[in-house]
C-alpha cells in the first residue's frame, strides 16, 4: 500500500513544474509583499522608538521572514480549487475506482507540491536574511529546533484539513470560492499573517489562542523566535494537536457524506 | 451590456451577497490591522491612524470602481486565449481591447464602493477636514487616473497571457503590487530613490491613492506635491499607452488555440 503513494509523490511534484513560467511569476511576485513589509515596518519603528510589544525592528523583520518560509511549506496554492475541480468535474469516478484512500492521496499531492515550493522559494528568502543578519539570532538549543519542525508539520496538516474540508463543500454546493475566501480572511488576520499576534489587544490575544487559526503560522514562528516557553509552549502543542485531530474528523465525516449525496445523484 | 450583467448578478443573488460580506470583511481585516498597529504607534512619519484609513477609503474607492468595470472580464482573459474564444471577440466590428475589458459589469463591487466612500467621510469628519470644491474636484479626477492605472497594470499582465498560459499568477501579481499603493507615502521614503520612481511613473502605485489622500488631508510634508501630481497623471497616460501598444503587439502573434 505505502508504494502507491510514492509514484503519487512523483507526478505532483512534475506537475508543480509543469507551468513553469507562471510557477517563477507567482515567486517573483511573493517578494513584492516582503518589499512593502521592510520599508512599512522601518517607517513605523522611526516614530515608535526601538520597540514595539518587545520586538526590536530586526526580530519584527526576522519574523515576517520566517512567516514567509513557513508559509511556503504550509499554505496550500490551489488545492482547494483542484479538491472542488475534481468533485465538480466528475474526474471523482477515476479516482474513487482506483485503490487509494482519496485524503491521503490529496495529502501527497499537497506535501509534494510544498516541498517543491519550498525548495525554491527559500533560496531569494535567505537572500533577504543576508543585509538583516546582525539584528537577527536563531535559538542555539537544538530541542526549539526539532519542536520548531514538529510544530510546523502539525501547522502544514491544519491548513491542508481545513482547505480540504472546504473542498468537499462541493458536495452542496456549485460555487465555492465565497467560501474559501471568507476563510482566508480570518486565516490572513488571526494567523498572525499581518502582524505578530502578541500585539493584538491581550484579552483578543487570550480567546484567539483557542481557535486553529494561530497554530496554522503564528506559533511555530514564535516558537522559534523564543517567545513561547514553559508551560504556554505545551498547552500550545496541545491545542495544536488537538485541532489536528479535531480537523481531521471534520474532513472524513464531510467526505463520508459528500459521497453518499454524490452517489445518489450519480448513481 | 448593463442590463444584461444585472440579470446575470440577480441569477445568483445568494452569491451576490457573499461576494459582499467577503469584500467587507477583507476590508474591515485591514481596518483592523491598522487599529492594532496603532495601538503600539501614534503616527507613522507625519500620517496618523486617520489619516491612513482615509488612505485605505480611497485605495477601496479606486480599487472597486475598477474591479465594477474591469477586472472580471480582464481576470476572464487568460481562459479566453486558452480556449480559444478570444477568435469571437476578434470578429466583431468593435475595438477588440473595449470589448474584452467590458463584458461583465460586477454589482457587488459598486458596493463595496460605498463602504469605502463611508470610510473616507467618517475619517475626513475625525480630522475635521473641509475640503473646498476644487479640493473635491481634484481628488475626484486622482480616482480617475487611479482606475486608469489600475486598468492598465492588470490588462498589462494579463496580456502576458498570450505566452504565458496559466496566468493566475498574473493575477496574484496584481493583487500583490497592488497592496503597496495602500502604504502612506511616508513609508517609500526609506526606500532607495530607484524605487520610489519606478513606483511613482512605471508602476505608478505609489501615487495611486496617496495623491488623493494628500489633497483632501492637506499633507504637506514628504514629496513635494507637484511632483507627485504630475507623477500621477503622467504616470497613468504612460501606463495607458504602453499597455494598449504591448496589446496590440501580442495580439499579433496571437494564433488562436487548437486551429
Amino acid at each position: 500500500m505505502q508504494s502507491l503513494y510514492t509514484p503519487l509523490f512523483k507526478i505532483g511534484v512534475q506537475n508543480t513544474l509543469i507551468y513553469r513560467w507562471n510557477f517563477l511569476v507567482r515567486l517573483t511576485f511573493s517578494l513584492v509583499p516582503l518589499f512593502g513589509l521592510v520599508y512599512f515596518w522601518k517607517a513605523v519603528y522611526a516614530s515608535s522608538g526601538a520597540n514595539i510589544q518587545n520586538y526590536a525592528y530586526g526580530e519584527m523583520i526576522q519574523y515576517f521572514l520566517i512567516c514567509m518560509v513557513v508559509e511556503a511549506f504550509v499554505t496550500p496554492t490551489d488545492d482547494e480549487w483542484q479538491i472542488s475541480a475534481e468533485i465538480r468535474d466528475g474526474q471523482l469516478n477515476m479516482l474513487l475506482l482506483r485503490p487509494m484512500n482519496h485524503l491521503l492521496y490529496r495529502l501527497t499531492l499537497f506535501a509534494s507540491s510544498r516541498l517543491v515550493n519550498f525548495s525554491i522559494v527559500i533560496l531569494p528568502l535567505l537572500a533577504v536574511f543576508i543585509p538583516f543578519h546582525d539584528s537577527i539570532s536563531f535559538p542555539h538549543q537544538w530541542e526549539t529546533w526539532v519542536l520548531f519542525f514538529f510544530s510546523t508539520a502539525l501547522s502544514a496538516l491544519i491548513q491542508f484539513l481545513i482547505s480540504y474540508s472546504i473542498a468537499m463543500l462541493s458536495f452542496w454546493i456549485l460555487e465555492i470560492s465565497t467560501v474559501v475566501f471568507i476563510f482566508f480572511s480570518f486565516e490572513y488576520f488571526f494567523s498572525g499573517h499581518f502582524f505578530p499576534l502578541d500585539l493584538l489587544p491581550p484579552i483578543v490575544f487570550k480567546w484567539v489562542l483557542f481557535t486553529p487559526f494561530p497554530y496554522e503560522l503564528w506559533f511555530p514562528v514564535a516558537l522559534l523566535q523564543g517567545r513561547i516557553t514553559g508551560n504556554e509552549l505545551t498547552q500550545g502543542l496541545c491545542i495544536q494537536f488537538i485541532w489536528v485531530v479535531l480537523l481531521y474528523s471534520l474532513a472524513k465525516t464531510m467526505w463520508a457524506k459528500g459521497l453518499q449525496k454524490y452517489g445518489a445523484v450519480g448513481g | 451590456m448593463f442590463r444584461n450583467s444585472l440579470i446575470r448578478e440577480m441569477n445568483f443573488a445568494a452569491n451576490f451577497w457573499l461576494w459582499l460580506v467577503t469584500e467587507l470583511l477583507w476590508f474591515m481585516a485591514q481596518v483592523g490591522m491598522i487599529e492594532v498597529i496603532f495601538s503600539h504607534v501614534n503616527s507613522i512619519g507625519d500620517w496618523n491612524k486617520w489619516h491612513v484609513i482615509l488612505l485605505m477609503g480611497t485605495h477601496q474607492i479606486t480599487a472597486q470602481l475598477f474591479q465594477a468595470f474591469f477586472y472580471m472580464n480582464l481576470a476572464n482573459l487568460p481562459e479566453l486565449v486558452r480556449t480559444g474564444k478570444l477568435d469571437f471577440l476578434l470578429l466583431q466590428p468593435v475595438n477588440a481591447q473595449f470589448v474584452a475589458s467590458s463584458k461583465q459589469f460586477g454589482f457587488d463591487n459598486l458596493v463595496n464602493t460605498l463602504i469605502g466612500i463611508g470610510f473616507v467621510f467618517y475619517a475626513s469628519h475625525q480630522l475635521h477636514l473641509h475640503p473646498s470644491f476644487t479640493q473635491i474636484t481634484l481628488y475626484l479626477l486622482c480616482i480617475l487616473c487611479g482606475i486608469g492605472i489600475h486598468y492598465s497594470l492588470l490588462f498589462f499582465l494579463v496580456t502576458l497571457s498570450f505566452w504565458i498560459v496559466k496566468a493566475q499568477g498574473m493575477i496574484y501579481g496584481y493583487y500583490n503590487l497592488m497592496n503597496l499603493a495602500r502604504y502612506p507615502e511616508s513609508v517609500f521614503l526609506n526606500a532607495p530613490k530607484v524605487w520610489r520612481i519606478l513606483f511613482s511613473v512605471g508602476i505608478p502605485i505609489m501615487v495611486v491613492a496617496n495623491v488623493p489622500t494628500r489633497i483632501l488631508a492637506h499633507i504637506t510634508s514628504g514629496t513635494p506635491m507637484i511632483w507627485l501630481g504630475s507623477s500621477l497623471v503622467v504616470g497613468t497616460f504612460l501606463t495607458l499607452w504602453g499597455s494598449s501598444v504591448f496589446w496590440r503587439y501580442a495580439l499579433r502573434s496571437y494564433t488562436s488555440a487548437s486551429s
